[in-house]
């Protein structure tokens, strides 16, 4: 989506792709917001309800021990925010639309955080456990990463065909034969 | 060359309607060796040609049993006959902790069994066609419908096929040639 609506106006896709398009593709980020939500809220169901105080105790470590910020970002960029494309209007609006692909983006990225980093910092060893701050290095290969991204995106782009031209030539008017009844068919 | 052997007799087409019409009077005339190359594709076409309904479906469901069945062997096997493990007093197989292995191994022998399948069902990896140096051929690809009329076909004649394909409405009729 944080591709699709700036290469539709560089590119001039906008009669290719259509604000229909963008408007459906809203509505899969509603709903997969909520189901990933759903996947949220029985991770914290099955805990509790397991008794185990064990998997109770990861929980909790997880949503309020030291890294809760990044559980609670998570959390309201996935699930909170994509809930504003109730509206027709929101969902029909381009810059509005930008914005919460762009939180949809970081939620992802705090959920892959939380898996790792909450895990790995109280892991099987208590002796081991200790608060992890990255160095410039890591936050470095993190920003390095999104230029590779950026990078193989704007290649793609420049020397690969960013519609299949094949498809667009299927439905053109003109392209398919008209269908009509023949005394000679039987259907 | 001395002996060149007729392969095909290719026809143009520009127009959608023509192609079909096209496909339906081939299809009519008791051809069964022909081929239609279009650049995109065309609905009822190749029920305008008479091509069969293909079977790549059913080989798709076999992949699927295929992994389906491996998959449940390999959890029944490891976990409940050769090396039992007793965790937490669950049972050593049962339906429900497989459900995840079983759905994985299901969609990949389905997708596996689906590519490799497909690719054998047409042909490829097709390394020479003898009709790839056509440059009406090459156009298929980019703004012409191309009927071929394969000289293995029992009706080809060179003649009445020939004719045929200029009765039918096909510019640019010529024979593909060994």
């Amino acid at each position: 989506m944080t591709l699709l609506v700036i290469a539709r106006e560089i590119l001039g896709l906008k009669d290719y792709i259509t604000l229909k398009h963008l408007e459906n593709m809203n509505k899969i980020i509603l709903a997969t917001g909520m189901m990933v939500g759903y996947a949220y809220s029985m991770e914290f169901f099955i805990a509790w309800y397991s008794g185990n105080e064990y998997e109770r105790t990861v929980f909790i470590n997880r949503a309020f021990g030291e890294y809760w910020w990044a559980y609670w970002s998570m959390l309201s960029c996935n699930v909170l925010s994509p809930q504003i494309y109730w509206f027709k209007k929101a969902r029909r609006n381009i810059p509005l639309m930008f914005v919460i692909s762009i939180f949809v983006n970081i939620g992802m990225w705090f959920e892959r955080f939380t898996i790792i980093s909450t895990s790995l910092h109280h892991d099987f060893l208590p002796s081991s456990w200790s608060y992890y701050t990255p160095t410039m290095v890591e936050v470095g290969i993190f920003v390095g990463t999104i230029g590779l991204f950026l990078t193989l995106f704007l290649l793609f782009s420049k020397y690969l065909p960013v519609i299949a031209i094949s498809e667009i030539k299927g439905i053109m008017p003109g392209s398919q034969p008209v269908h009509h009844h023949d005394e000679e068919h039987h259907h | 060359m001395s002996d060149s052997k007729n392969i095909a007799v290719l026809g143009n087409f520009k127009d959608p309607n023509k192609i079909m019409h096209a496909a339906n009077k081939v299809r009519e005339s008791g051809y069964t060796d022909f081929d239609i190359y279009t650049p995109y594709p065309i609905h009822g076409l190749d029920k305008a040609m008479g091509v069969k309904r293909t079977i790549l479906p059913y080989i798709s469901f076999g992949g699927a049993m295929f992994g389906l069945g491996n998959a449940v062997f390999l959890m029944w096997w490891t976990g409940a006959v050769d090396y039992k493990l007793n965790i937490g007093g669950k049972p050593f197989f049962s339906v429900q902790f497989g459900i995840p292995i079983m759905f994985e191994l299901t969609v990949l022998l389905t997708a596996l069994a689906t590519f490799v399948a497909l690719w054998a069902l047409c042909g490829l990896p097709k390394w020479y066609s003898d009709l790839q140096d056509d440059a009406g051929f090459n156009s298929a690809v980019d703004d012409t419908f191309v009927l071929s009329i394969f000289a293995t076909d029992q009706r080809f004649s060179l003649e009445t096929t020939t004719k045929f394909m200029n009765e039918i409405g096909a510019d640019d009729v010529r024979l593909i040639e060994a």
